[in-house]
């Protein structure tokens, strides 16, 4: 049996990198269709290797997806937001705010 | 105007779509948050007139005047002091809770919108906030509907001594305020127990949805 203090800690990880890359849409300046990597690290104030292993579960479930974009002689890992993480996230957001006030 | 390639189109397309989706969202968030404010704000206003009301009473408890002048007057019921300081002590303590909670919710709120210096906030942070305050308040508030239940019975005690003929009857003012305590007390706890019984289905919905999740990963 899981406690569900470790369903909510996982949960709140998951949408806040959700969060994330859908505000990355809010951003004008951003001219792609996801973040980098290394700025969802930063927004979900998370340990590398932390978030690592949530990227590649959330990637195997279908939330996110994600490519790589060439950067000098380096490569930038962009992560972009499925339509099934949106679903997932928007219902989060919904059951949030229905009840509201 | 120059016509965009059909994948661009595309592209642009979906992303002024996912933008149009994550405003939309953002905004029935922040709604929602200003109305937990106002509940918030309801919810700090009521003790307090409570209170004040509260501190009349133990006013007039000690200074009441005796009925006849010539005859002593009569002894201070301990009960009658004791009942307005554990309302007064409970509610103040639930007033208090909400008010340093809403305090801090309103700088995060700000930190969210980018209006405050320091850490931006997410959407999510702030939602699991409210979660784990009102799962906080909704203990404090079980201890404040025991207490205002001993504050109903107290009353009609209370009010029923007024005919005694050995205590001085309250004056008008403290008998119409002490009613209107009684009926903000009444609309706080009914106003207090639908947002509880709201609060209640959500969150198990809530839990739910995070035992979906937690499956969906297969951790």
């Amino acid at each position: 049996m899981v406690p569900s203090t470790q369903y909510r800690s996982t949960n709140i990880i998951i949408q806040t990198i959700l969060e994330g890359i859908l505000r990355a849409f809010k951003d004008k300046s951003n001219p792609r269709n996801g973040i980098i990597k290394s700025h969802l690290i930063k927004y979900s104030e998370l340990k590398t290797s932390i978030a690592e292993k949530y990227f590649n579960r959330m990637e195997k479930a279908g939330y996110i997806s994600s490519h790589q974009e060439p950067w000098g002689e380096r490569v930038k890992i962009i992560y972009e937001i499925t339509q099934k993480g949106r679903e997932r996230y928007e219902w989060f957001v919904k059951i949030n705010t229905e009840l509201g006030g | 105007m120059t016509e965009l390639p059909n994948k661009n189109k595309k592209l642009f397309r979906e992303e002024n779509n996912s933008l149009d989706r994550f405003s939309k969202i953002e905004k029935g968030g922040l709604n929602y948050i200003k109305n937990e404010r106002n509940y918030l704000i309801m919810s700090a206003f009521i003790p307090i007139f409570i209170i004040i009301v509260q501190c009349i009473n133990l006013g007039y408890v000690f200074r009441a005047p005796p009925v006849n002048p010539l005859d002593p007057r009569p002894p201070v019921n301990p009960i009658n002091v004791l009942a307005p300081i554990i309302i007064l002590f409970v509610v103040s303590f639930f007033a208090l809770v909400n008010f340093r909670y809403l305090l801090s919710w309103k700088r995060k709120v700000k930190s969210y919108e980018g209006k405050a210096p320091g850490k931006q906030k997410t959407l999510t942070s702030l939602f699991y906030d409210i979660v784990k305050n009102m799962e906080t308040v909704r203990v404090i508030f079980i201890i404040v509907n025991i207490i205002s239940i001993y504050y109903f019975i107290w009353f009609i005690l209370w009010a029923l001594s007024i005919t005694d003929p050995h205590n001085p009857p309250p004056p008008l003012h403290v008998n119409l305020l002490n009613i209107l305590s009684q009926g903000g007390l009444i609309i706080y706890l009914i106003i207090e127990w639908r947002h509880f019984y709201q609060w209640n289905r959500k969150l198990s919905k809530l839990k739910k949805f995070e035992r979906e999740i937690y499956k969906e990963f297969n951790f």
